[in-house]
């Protein structure tokens, strides 16, 4: 067997650490050595957050984070970089809406869809779409059976789950990688990656979008008396989103990341000066 | 938690200790949480919890914690525990007493950097900074060592009377999952027996007596700490025959003071510890000719050992996941103190769960052939 190296991206909450251990004990009972190594930053839902996975008939002898990998599974598009992926990679992603690339295969599943259908939700509400993508990282990963796979992911997670790993793998599609588009795509060299001296601990930096985190998205309503009233929600929001554009309140919607605290502090109590609209969907970012 | 006896199964290196310590047998388990070592009593507590002949307690403190370890281990008790970082800091009052103390417990250290600023992620400065306590320390390099070294530390701290650390490298080796082998509990029962208390220990109320008090004269001190020293001297001579007997009882290769890898005859030699020490096995596969000599017993120090392993080596390249600041990190020195100093090149790499890849390891073997005044710093990965 070949010896493999997988990362999965995606944020905390969205079970990559269970995804790649599942994996790596499937690999285990087949015989195969794995490891699979979750790195933590200052731990809580919805902060980025990568696994590595390496997979081998070997033992494995690499105790360190993979930085280029065969295989990236990401799990929120807004973590991934071209440089995350070795050339002629496959990046396994939870969309239909896929495009070819030059520098590495996809596949793509609608994992949430497949999440939802199954009732597999966390409990705000949000589909649990790693199992299914599990299933379809098993296109590009032959060496790894469907049934053992769906084995483990039932004694771990239960029946749902093991019933979204095998749709996710009936339901994926796989794009070659095609190197024809190499004249029209300028982003086909792989970027490197920035290794800052002193890299921020929590991610929340200004380069890092939060607002595809959200579930309800928070909309100010004709209650609300505007910049000349009380101005709390503006004080309170952790993210500084909340700000006063043209003598009117408005949401920075790329950084809200729908914690839902304007509509809690919110003093009018009659009707609230904000209400919380479901986002249809994912992924949003206006 | 179920033990899965005699199967070879996934699981994450705290857990592997967590097994360990069960199939050892241990009978009292003083706790406090920090991380990343709390899986390692989370899963204790899974298998303590429906039992009357053992006792697992929270305590308030990871001070306390320790002092309780050592007065349960001087009853007579197997005694089990873990700590990390600043854990490990805020204990180490008790750590430099458990070892004057001869008190034969272990403790799982899970390896995390030190404050300031915050951080997570793993270096050895916590346990190496306690090196000086009169504990035995070993340091792991895989899952399957994590498990083999817990009874291999029960049956040397056992024997001279010292207390042991089975260290290991945080979020790498104890988040990360990977296959272990499990014996069944005949096996570690063979190859560690229940523990005796010396006589003098055991406590008679008809005879009272007091322990460790102010010593008439200063020379009875001084008898005492030379009893440490010599009673490392013993577990020096242990180490090596406990692991063979350790891997005929359990099938496979354990470890003993350190692992010798590579071409004896190489040139170059690079000298590491923990996960360095194995990554650095990925450039013999690669082909380059080198000597891998990865330490597992930091103390007692294998120095006669190393030196030997060394003695074709004309350059002698040590790789320290940990720092002394203004002096040569833990693993040259001790080098130093084993082989002729001209040789030895210092590299300092890894520092809070910086990646040190194949890499990293080869452009430190370029790195030295240029001669420093003191150990050079490697700030990133390398490529």
């Amino acid at each position: 067997m070949r010896k493999i190296e997988i990362t999965f991206l995606g944020r905390g909450g969205f079970g990559v650490v269970s995804s790649a251990k599942i994996l790596a004990s499937a690999a285990i009972k087949l015989g195969f050595y794995a490891q699979a190594m979750p790195m933590f930053n200052a731990e809580r839902r919805g902060a980025g957050f990568s696994a590595s996975l390496r997979i081998s008939d070997k033992p494995i002898i690499q105790h360190y984070k993979i930085s280029t990998a065969d295989i990236v599974v990401c799990m929120s598009d807004s973590l991934f970089e071209c440089g995350f992926l070795k050339n002629g990679g496959v990046l396994v992603v939870d969309s239909f809406e896929l495009k070819p690339s030059a520098a590495y295969g996809v596949v793509g599943v609608d994992a949430q869809k497949i999440a939802t259908d199954l009732e597999i939700l966390s409990p705000e509400g949000r589909p649990f779409g790693n199992m299914a993508m599990l299933g379809a990282l098993l296109k590009v990963l032959p060496e790894i059976d469907l049934a053992t796979l769906r084995q483990i992911a039932e004694e771990e997670l239960g029946f749902q789950n093991a019933a979204a790993v095998e749709r996710g793998f009936k339901e994926s599609v796989y794009i070659l990688q095609d190197a024809s588009l190499v004249l029209q795509e300028k982003a086909g060299k792989p970027k490197d990656r920035f290794f800052p001296l002193f890299p921020n601990s929590t991610g929340s930096t200004e380069k890092n979008s939060t607002g595809d985190w959200r579930i309800n998205r928070p909309v100010f309503t004709e209650s609300c008396s505007g910049p000349a009233g009380c101005r709390v929600c503006a004080v309170l929001c952790p993210e500084n989103t909340i700000k006063i554009t043209n003598g009117k309140m408005s949401i920075d919607y790329e950084y809200c990341k729908g914690c839902e605290i304007c509509y809690q502090v919110c003093p009018l109590t009659k009707s609230k000066g904000i209400m919380l609209i479901p986002e249809k969907e994912r992924g949003i970012r206006s | 938690m179920i033990i899965p006896y005699g199967r070879r199964v996934a699981a994450d290196g705290n857990t592997a200790a967590a097994v360990a310590a069960a199939l050892a047998r241990v009978e009292v388990v003083p706790t406090y949480p920090i991380t990343p070592q709390t899986v390692v009593i989370e899963r204790l507590a899974e298998l303590y919890a429906q039992r009357g002949d053992a006792i697992f307690k929270n305590m308030e403190s990871e001070h306390a914690m320790l002092g309780y370890a050592i007065t349960m281990s001087h009853l007579g008790a197997r005694v089990f525990t873990a700590t990390s970082s600043q854990g490990l800091l805020y204990a180490c009052e008790q750590v430099h007493r458990a070892g004057r103390e001869r008190s034969p417990l272990v403790m799982a250290v899970v390896n995390r950097s030190l404050c300031v600023p915050w951080n997570l992620e793993t270096d050895l400065n916590d346990s190496l900074s306690q090196r000086d306590g009169g504990w035995i320390q070993f340091y792991c390099a895989n899952h399957q060592e994590i498990f083999d070294s817990i009874p291999l530390a029960y049956r040397i701290a056992e024997k001279v009377l010292l207390p042991a650390m089975v260290c290991y490298e945080g979020f790498i080796l104890s988040h990360s999952t990977a296959a272990i082998n499990v014996p069944l509990q005949e096996k570690i029962d063979e190859f560690l027996p229940g523990f005796s208390p010396p006589a003098e220990w055991i406590i008679k109320p008809e005879t009272p007596k007091t322990y460790f008090q102010l010593p008439g004269s200063t020379e009875y001190y001084v008898k005492f700490q030379h009893d440490v020293e010599l009673a490392m001297e013993k577990a020096a001579s242990l180490i090596d025959e406990s692991a063979a007997e350790l891997s005929s009882v359990l099938g496979h290769k354990v470890a003993g003071a350190m692992e010798i890898t590579g071409n004896p005859k190489a040139k170059t030699a690079i000298v590491a510890i923990g996960t360095i020490g194995e990554t650095a096995k990925i450039l013999i596969e690669g082909g380059e000719d080198i000597l891998v000599v990865r330490i597992h017993s930091f103390r007692p120090f294998p120095r006669k050992l190393l030196s030997n392993a060394l003695a074709g080596a004309g350059k002698i390249v040590v790789v320290d996941r940990a720092v002394s600041f203004g002096a040569y990190p833990p693993l040259a020195a001790e080098v130093f103190s084993s082989v002729s100093r001209n040789r030895v090149h210092s590299f300092i790499a890894g520092i809070g769960g910086n990646n040190v890849t194949e890499n990293t390891l080869l452009e430190i073997i370029k790195k030295s052939s240029r001669k420093s005044a003191g150990p050079v710093w490697i700030l990133k990965e390398g490529r």
